[in-house]
């Protein structure tokens, strides 16, 4: 009873005071802005890549003895951009070697280590891994167009759960796959499908549809056939893309719009924490991105299905059941990456890296779901009516 | 209790899976060989690569270990002696004063195949200049196949990648040991020798072969198939353009060169080199002799005991030599462009640190959901639910022969987290207190499950091209996961809740 009546009054507080909620997020949303600006202008772009990004060499001696830090030193000497690191086993805590990251070339580094070390490096006592720039400088674009296209697919699926109209969800479906196709321009099957999605839904809209809204299609039409007529710069025409999505999932469905928009803040936030902690992104970093996805949407989707679905039990109950069941979810997700962090972390930078930020990303997940996502649902359920 | 339909699924799945990671391999005991090198004194006896020894000179080989101690101890003396590898298939003998030329390994404890980053071994992302069309990037990867077969290299995995851009690379894995000449066999051009006696009469390049006939029927093909005894043959040719300076140098050389005892050939063969390895010899006919001719026709065959057999035999062979003829000169330079060399050393720490870890981890959440449902039946059942994902999961990978790396051990990790998250959702609506049906709920934590499923699924997609498809492991497995998560494991949870709370 007593219980009761506490969570009744937390209602109440939660009642008065949820919309003033909102304002956290803003305020973080808008640093993380101004944050990336100073960022940019001072780095020249959004994070640090390390060498699988840039181009370079990783080198890694499999040595229990040497002295990492006297050989940090004497590297540092010839090689300013190193980073050299210990290497070690989270169960004994012994040091297991060390490895060393520059974006020097293979042989040069190699040679270097040798004569501080005193001995050479094989296949035996050593691991070399070699990108060369172009390449890394490729595969970095490429993960940016690969984030985008998740980006928007990811979103149309999202907003396809959420919205009745089958019309809209049709036009929203032939907008994302342009972008998809503009991203990802040189995959052939994707130009195939996404050119058939496009092309069956025009077609399929100008025979569905009355007079006035034909006009409007012919002219979007023109747009996208444009767009599939490669006409560049394409940055134009993605953030044309994403402009218009954006309008249409914000005037069909409030709700969707705040689960990619969790989604995306979770993503930026959680990037600015890593920039913060100077860690230096590799193209594995870059995939824990995406896979934070994964995890921020599923308690949005349960949030949002309790609260427009369930109509049984009160706006705050439903609100507030989500959030029992989803924090569990969360919280088991953070002990296990915690832990799988814990034994990753002085082994393997791969790991270490996709772990560390999937658990800077939950945290924020926690934060966005339960403080923005809510609030926003709450006020959209209590503007329609949904109660 | 009665069993449904959903959790025979899950079970029949669990059984598969188990079957195709085979676990009764761990019994198996034995050592692999991985290669063994072309004119050893091993290779001569006829022990190729993929047998597995089981015993040398009576003594049981269990282990690499065992064959290294062995091999140590009986080569102490360097003296020439008698050495007898029984494998399962058969029993090899031959004299040797060293440790045969050849590698080995311990036999496979399961069908899962890890990735270079976990077992060590060098990996090169090759680029050739230009763009290459879909089919000149296949020539290219048979040229190169050639040419590592060619040093006795057979574990190696050549295939063609491409990516976002559009670019096309060659990706070559040589697992295990690591050779430290795998850049130069990749970035150095072939040296290909023709020689009559101890004399060069040609090389492979620009500057002695102006050009290789290849699919054109009118210089190249089968000629002729016959019946021999205990088969059939089939013969080719196909003509080799030399330039004048080659042509005269083959008639200097041939011109003092007796006839053999048949009249048709020259004594002396045509013998064609690889980088100095001999890869075949060819007889000259007699009409050539002193000639200072530009067209020189090779000559082959291949056998079989049907005719279609030796056909494809001879055309097998063909194509073999005008590759190599042909890999001096390829037509595109290559570069270097990703060089990984993974020393093993740390493989099997990665391994059990990782297995340690998943199994900590899963502790971790059961303690979670234990303090958090107090109820060991669910708790129970959503351990195991996850846990037979995570079976299921290695299964498919063992099945599509999946090379398991470190971007897909992560992936497999992901998957049993966003599982564990499904489950709570499901086993929480299943016991909210109110007056909708069982059923319905239980539908309506699928609804969740599923629109999660497909977001997942829609944002990993494009994974797949991104950077040369590197990160293609961590995509599949995933999907695979999260797809046997929600139509196998899922729907079994689901059942199993509705079973626990209808009692």
């Amino acid at each position: 009873m007593e219980n009761n009546s506490k969570i009744s009054e937390l209602g109440r507080i939660y009642d008065k005071y949820y919309k003033l909620l909102l304002v956290l997020p803003a305020i973080l949303i808008i640093l993380a802005i101004g944050y990336f600006v100073y960022f940019n202008s001072h780095e020249g772009d959004i994070i640090y890549k390390d060498v699988s990004l840039t181009g370079g060499t990783t080198i890694s001696v499999f040595d229990e003895k040497a002295d990492v830090s006297i050989i940090k030193e004497k590297l540092k000497t010839k090689f300013p951009d190193v980073i050299v690191r210990e290497i070690s086993d989270i169960r004994s805590g012994r040091q297991r070697g060390f490895f060393v990251e520059s974006k020097a070339q293979p042989d040069e580094l190699k040679k270097e280590i040798e004569g501080v070390l005193g001995y050479e490096l094989n296949s035996k006592n050593s691991s070399i891994e070699f990108s060369g720039s172009s390449l890394s400088q490729g595969f970095y674009q490429q993960l940016k167009n690969a984030v985008i296209a998740s980006f928007l697919l990811m979103s149309w699926v999202i907003f396809f759960v959420f919205v009745e109209s089958k019309k809209i969800k049709a036009y929203t479906l032939m907008i994302s796959a342009s972008g998809v196709v503009l991203a990802l321009q040189n995959v052939s099957f994707v130009k195939i499908f996404g050119g058939i999605i496009i092309f069956g839904g025009f077609v399929a809209s100008l025979f569905s549809l009355e007079k006035k809204k034909r006009d409007f299609l012919i002219s979007f039409g023109i747009v996208v056939a444009s767009l599939i007529a490669y006409i560049y710069p394409k940055e134009i025409f993605l953030f044309l893309i994403v402009a218009v999505l954006i309008y249409f999932y914000a005037k069909h469905s409030v709700p969707s719009i705040a689960v990619i928009g969790c989604a995306f803040a979770d993503i930026v936030l959680t990037i600015v924490v890593a920039n913060l902690l100077k860690m230096q992104l590799s193209s594995a970093g870059i995939v824990a991105l995406l896979m934070l996805i994964g995890y921020s949407v599923d308690t949005d989707v349960l949030l949002t299905t309790r609260v427009l679905k369930h109509k049984e039990e009160s706006l705050n109950k439903r609100i507030f059941g989500a959030f029992k069941t989803g924090i569990t979810m969360t919280l088991t997700s953070i002990g296990a990456i915690g832990v799988a962090l814990i034994f990753t972390y002085s082994l393997s930078d791969t790991l270490r890296q996709i772990f560390s930020i999937l658990l800077i990303g939950l945290f924020f997940d926690m934060f966005n779901t339960w403080v923005t996502n809510a609030a926003i649902l709450k006020m959209y359920a209590e503007g329609k009516k949904i109660s | 209790m009665k069993l449904g339909l959903r959790i025979w699924i899950l079970i029949i799945a669990l059984i598969i899976s188990l079957l195709a990671i085979n676990p009764l391999l761990a019994f198996n005991s034995g050592v692999v060989v991985k290669s063994v090198e072309k004119n050893s004194s091993a290779f001569d006896s006829g022990l190729r690569d993929g047998e597995v020894i089981v015993s040398i000179n009576g003594e049981p080989i269990k282990s690499k270990e065992d064959y290294g101690r062995f091999m140590e101890e009986f080569f102490k003396d360097g003296q020439m002696k008698k050495i007898e590898i029984a494998t399962k298939k058969d029993t090899y003998l031959f004299f040797a004063n060293e440790t045969p030329k050849i590698t080995v390994d311990n036999l496979p404890k399961t069908r899962i195949q890890t990735g270079l980053d976990l077992r060590g071994g060098a990996r090169a992302l090759v680029q050739p200049n230009g763009t290459l069309t879909d089919s000149q990037l296949e020539d290219l990867i048979s040229v190169s196949r050639n040419r590592f077969n060619v040093y006795g290299l057979s574990d190696v995995q050549i295939r063609g990648v491409s990516d976002l851009e559009g670019n096309k690379y060659m990706l070559i894995e040589v697992a295990g040991a690591t050779p430290a000449d795998l850049e130069k066999l990749v970035a150095q051009q072939g040296k290909f020798e023709a020689k009559i006696g101890n004399e060069s009469v040609f090389h492979s390049g620009k500057q002695d072969i102006t050009s290789i006939c290849k699919n054109d029927a009118r210089c190249a093909g089968i000629r002729s198939c016959s019946e021999t005894s205990g088969g059939y043959q089939c013969s080719f040719d196909f003509l080799v353009y030399l330039t004048p300076e080659a042509a005269e140098r083959h008639a200097l050389i041939t011109k003092n060169i007796s006839l053999d005892e048949t009249g048709k050939y020259l004594s002396e063969k045509l013998y064609l080199y690889v980088d100095d390895v001999e890869v075949s010899s060819l007889f000259i006919s007699s009409d050539l002799k002193g000639k200072a001719e530009t067209q020189i026709s090779i000559q082959g065959y291949g056998v079989g005991s049907s005719q279609e057999e030796a056909y494809n035999e001879a055309k097998k062979e063909m194509n073999h030599l005008q590759t190599i003829l042909q890999t001096g000169s390829l037509p595109y330079k290559l570069t270097i462009v990703k060089l990984d060399t993974i020393s093993p050393t740390l493989g099997s720490e990665f391994s059990k640190n990782i297995i340690i870890a998943g199994a900590v981890s899963l502790l971790v959440v059961s303690i979670i959901i234990f303090v958090k449902y107090r109820k060991i039946k669910s708790s129970l059942a959503l351990l195991f639910t996850s846990f037979s994902e995570l079976v299921i999961i290695l299964g498919v990978a063992a099945f599509i022969k999946w090379n398991l790396d470190l971007p897909s051990i992560a992936g497999i990790l992901a998957t049993i987290g966003t599982g564990v998250d499904s489950q709570i959702v499901i086993l929480d609506e299943a016991r909210k207190d109110i007056t909708i049906s069982l059923k319905e709920r239980i539908k309506r934590a699928l609804f969740v499950v599923f629109a999660a499923y497909a977001t997942s699924v829609a944002s990993l997609i494009p994974l797949g091209w991104a950077g040369a498809g590197l990160f293609k492991g961590f995509a599949i497995t995933t999907i695979i996961g999260i797809t046997v998560g929600v139509f196998i494991s899922r729907p079994a949870f689901a059942e199993i809740i509705r079973k626990i709370e209808e009692e």
